[in-house]
């Protein structure tokens, strides 16, 4: 390998022979562990091997996951074997920085802020391999009938006002943060051909405590085998893969998620999480519903351009047509500053939605990503209007720095932020919290899934919340607490989780209370805990999310504060963090994980060569977009980029606009078209309703027959008042349909068959409003009927 | 007394007494951005010159937008020191110009680039900035920046002149078997 000559260009190695990296200081990266329906437990392994005639010192650097935490690590290689302790950052430092200048093999994994890790490995031998397997517990995004996992394989480039970013080389971009406020926080070089890189693999098991029906994922070709009731095994199905893309996974159960998980920990405590699908929340015939004010908050910035914009585009005109008259909306799109379109929080009438359409389709990529304006723009447009508090439905691909300085604003807006996160390394940690932290929910999607659908399916999950109030508390078991806190909201398809911990075994009973519909409800959930079973596991997920939960608090500006307050504050976060990472045994920002190894032969003084392990550009992020180019020699300007993305770049063509059915890549090309025109259809029509609920036309018998084949469209695709992505625009058309006079024999079937959530077989595309309409779709409906 | 230039300090001083991190340090001079240590092994220490290129590079990457000129990447800062030493300035001399043949150079060769290629729409292009290129040798062209204060121009002229007159020394050429 050494004898391959390789020259430095700028910062990236390449062969001089090949053109191609050489000398990969991280080769591999396997994911293995276990998947359950609260959150996951995860072993990650990286293999490093020297190439380099020095000691070598490698820098990984990656994104954790949601409510994700480091537990420990292990490092091993020839005849060592040794795991890492946990010490405060500092301390974790100073005993790295010591093995480094004696020469022992140095191993120290840090975070830093927006959930940023460095792993950092010293002195590795030329031609040494070494191993460092990584535990992680993390969450998972939980939905009624299943769920969602994601793991960071690469990193997108990260958004921040005081960021640099820069090309460095062909294909090879670099971004670095300020110090003042990051730290000393290596990036990872970020490539466009990832060919080169290290492999990454996984091997995962998952259980359920309902029988899975699909296992299956967006983002890789996967294998997957039962193992019994609940339980399968998923893995890679090829041999190896590259690092440009998050791994996804999708876990949809035939029942839906609930029940609880507990169990005693290694202390002898007992843990619980309990799981309440939001459908135990429902309640019939619960108070009219009150208006509502939405502000639609769209990225524009220029990564969003192509598919992911245009999608967001139709997304947004089919959720304003899910609005009725005596709602309110507000459209702000944003880049590196906030424009509001149009006159702000408007009524939602179809005067207004035809003008914010044509505002719309004016909107193109460009600038950077400046979220937190972007937020505060939103809340002032609110707050303004005195609108009492709304929702405000965020689409952004943006991977940005400093999450924990919007995350105080968005905190202190008073608006509830639901989160659609956009592309293949969007940052599901950061838009989990901000929805989290404001009482909203956050979704993800990849880019083979359509952008416009999941908008939808979030905007008529989020409609109104089933439940707010909530309180809980814990009967028959001693010492009992509910930790974290409890959210503000329940909302349809989203279950609600409860953890929280007791002296030991034994029962009891979770009692729940909330408003709903101007009554106040409740339910109660037993709760066994048994001594042993997965309590261990538990306590390790509450206490990663109660570590994620107070880190999302301290942010650059409380940690270097100015005045006494500030100061004050950030001195409590940091003990209460200190605390937590000691009670659960977990790494934090204020606490490192270092172990180190003290080999035969090993001499001090001889400094290693430091290497940062580059990562594959996100697969649906153009380089252009993000890096401008610092290669060329006649543009010796300075750096002044402060922000990334001055403009668009040129879109992969093959991301964006595949069905969101799991594994549709195996159903060919033709199908998947043929899948596309018609949801097309549904957004159009969806966009078209009036505020009334109703298709517009001139004369109110035309209105009502084209409302009704509009309907059965929605019903022949699976949607229902009470499923699908348009369900909210069913329930409308049935309210406009159940108040007509005309024809009402043929309407009340077609009304039967919406509530009854009947899929009527049928091209009803193919009868159109006029002459002998009633006619033919009695006979259509006849046939339909017999089916 | 101690001559201040001949201080030593290990990585771990030299990592206290500029403020920046061992590992940053290190990273550093993978980069080729500092030299490597004095010495290897057990007594490896690092010098003065080190300690300033350290402090230079900080300087450099922090720079606020307030002060005018917005911190450096990295790789710019390579560029930008790869020809002196941290602590030198070249002085600027009173020189002229010459063609290759002996002639004193009457007017600048001057091309204007812009500096930002990136195409998008053109409300969202930011100024740009006018750059002039002087060539000096066949083989040598140097840009400098329009815009400066004039009393900068002058010992810019000064210093090119200088640079000038040194690369194209008939004499030179003749020693180099040209």
């Amino acid at each position: 390998m050494s004898n391959v000559e390789v020259e430095t260009t700028g910062f990236a190695p390449y062969s001089a022979k090949t053109g191609k990296p050489v000398d990969l200081a991280m080769q591999r990266l396997w994911l293995v562990g276990r998947i359950m329906g609260v959150g996951a437990r995860l072993l990650v392994k990286h293999v490093f091997r020297s190439g380099e005639k020095k000691p070598l010192e490698v820098i990984y650097g990656f994104m954790l996951p949601r409510d994700a935490a480091l537990r420990r690590f292990r490092v091993t290689g020839d005849g060592f074997s040794v795991t890492s302790e946990l010490k405060p950052v500092q301390q974790a430092v100073e005993e790295y920085e010591k093995a480094i200048a004696e020469g022992h093999l140095g191993t120290l994994a840090r975070q830093y802020r927006d959930g940023m890790i460095n792993l950092t490995i010293g002195n590795i031998r030329p031609g040494e391999e070494v191993t460092v397997n990584l535990e992680i517990v993390a969450g998972v995004e939980m939905r009624d009938d299943g769920i969602r996992f994601r793991f960071p394989f690469t990193l997108a480039p990260v958004y921040h006002a005081g960021a640099r970013a820069a090309e460095v080389a062909p294909g090879v971009g670099e971004i670095e943060l300020p110090e003042d406020e990051f730290g000393d926080v290596v990036l990872p070089q970020f490539v466009a051909d990832a060919s080169a890189l290290h492999q990454v693999g996984f091997d995962l098991s998952v259980s359920m405590g309902n029988p899975i029906v699909e296992a299956g994922s967006p983002s890789h070709a996967v294998r997957v085998v039962g193992q019994g009731i609940g339980r399968s095994r998923v893995s890679l199905a090829t041999a190896k893969d590259l690092p440009d893309r998050d791994l996804v996974l999708d876990i949809r159960t035939s029942e839906k998620v609930e029940g609880v998980v507990a169990g005693t920990g290694r202390r002898g405590r007992g843990h619980f999480a309990a799981v309440i699908p939001s459908s135990a929340f429902k309640a019939d015939g619960a108070g009219g519903e009150e208006p509502r004010s939405v502000i639609f908050l769209l990225d524009r910035s220029g990564s969003m351009q192509g598919a992911p914009l245009d999608q967001a585009r139709n997304a947004l005109n089919a959720c304003l047509g899910a609005l009725g008259g005596q709602d309110h909306f507000g459209i702000i799109a944003f880049d590196s500053t906030p424009e509001v379109l149009g006159a702000g929080l408007i009524e939602a009438t179809m005067e207004n939605r035809k003008k914010t359409e044509a505002l719309l389709s004016a909107v193109g990529a460009r600038g950077g990503t400046e979220l937190a304006a972007g937020i505060r723009a939103a809340a002032d447009l609110i707050n303004k209007a005195n609108a009492g508090g709304g929702d405000v439905m965020v689409l952004t691909d943006g991977q940005v720095g400093g999450t924990e300085d919007i995350l105080n604003i968005a905190r202190a807006g008073g608006i509830r932020l639901h989160c659609l996160g956009i592309g293949s390394a969007s940052q599901d940690r950061f838009l989990t919290l901000l929805a989290r932290e404001t009482g909203g929910v956050s979704r993800f999607v990849t880019p083979r899934e359509r952008v416009d659908m999941s908008a939808v399916e979030l905007f008529a999950a989020v409609g109104r919340p089933l439940a707010s109030g909530l309180t809980a508390r814990v009967v028959g078991l001693a010492e009992a607490r509910i930790a974290p806190e409890l959210p503000g909201f329940v909302f349809a398809g989203t279950p609600l989780v409860v953890q929280g911990d007791a002296a030991g075994a034994g029962e009891g009973r979770l009692v729940l209370e909330w408003e709903a519909g101007g009554a106040k409800r409740s339910l109660e959930v037993p709760v066994r805990i048994g001594k042993g079973g997965e309590g261990e596991t538990v306590r390790l997920l509450q206490g990663a999310r109660l570590i994620t939960d107070i880190e999302s608090r301290y942010s650059g500006e409380a940690y270097g504060a100015e005045g006494l307050g500030g100061k004050r504050e950030a001195e409590r976060i940091k003990k209460h963090l200190i605390a937590l990472s000691e009670a659960y045994g977990l790494a934090s920002r204020e606490m490192g994980l270092v172990a180190v190894v003290v080999r035969a032969g090993d001499q001090p003084g001889d400094l290693p060569v430091t290497r940062v392990v580059p990562v594959g550009l996100a697969q649906d992020v153009a380089m252009g977009a993000y890096f401008a180019n610092l290669a060329q020699p006649t543009l010796m300007r300075e750096s002044t980029l402060c922000c990334l993305i001055d403009g668009p770049a040129p879109y992969p063509d093959d991301a964006y606009g595949l069905p969101g059915d799991l594994n549709a890549m195996s159903k060919g090309p033709a199908r998947l078209r043929k899948h596309d025109s018609r949801r097309d259809a549904l957004l159009e029509l969806a966009a078209g309703l009036d505020a009334d609920g109703g298709i517009p036309g001139k004369t109110e018998e035309e209105r009502l027959q084209a409302t009704v084949i509009a309907l059965l469209r929605f019903l022949a695709e699976g949607h229902s008042p009470m499923r699908g992505a348009f369900r909210v625009h069913v329930k409308r058309m049935v309210e406009f349909l159940s108040l007509t006079s005309i024809e009402q024999d043929v309407v009340k079937t077609v009304i039967g068959w919406a509530m009854s959530g009947r899929t009527p077989a049928g091209n009803w595309s193919k009868i159109k409003p006029g002459r002998g309409f009633w006619n033919e779709l009695k006979k259509a409906i006849s046939k339909a009927g017999a089916a | 007394m101690t001559d201040p230039a001949s201080k030593e300090w290990s990585l771990k001083e030299l990592a206290k007494e500029t403020g920046v991190p061992e590992r940053t340090i290190r990273f550093y001079i993978s980069r080729g951005l500092v030299d490597p240590p004095l010495r290897a092994g057990r007594d490896s220490a690092y010098g003065e010159a080190h300690r300033a290129r350290i402090l230079k590079i900080r300087e450099l990457k922090n720079a606020k937008p307030e002060s005018g000129r917005p911190g450096l990447m990295l790789a710019d800062i390579k560029r930008q020191l790869a020809s002196r030493p941290a602590q030198e300035e070249p002085a600027a001399k009173n020189m002229t110009w010459f063609e290759e043949d002996g002639s004193p150079i009457l007017s600048d060769r001057a091309v204007h680039f812009e500096a930002y290629a990136v195409p998008s729409p053109a409300a969202s292009l930011p100024e740009p900035e006018i750059w002039r290129s002087y060539e000096v040798a066949p083989d040598i062209r140097v840009m400098i920046k329009s815009g400066a204060k004039p009393w900068r121009l002058r010992g810019l002229m000064s210093a090119l002149l200088q640079f000038a007159s040194a690369v194209n020394n008939p004499k030179a050429k003749e020693d180099q078997g040209e």
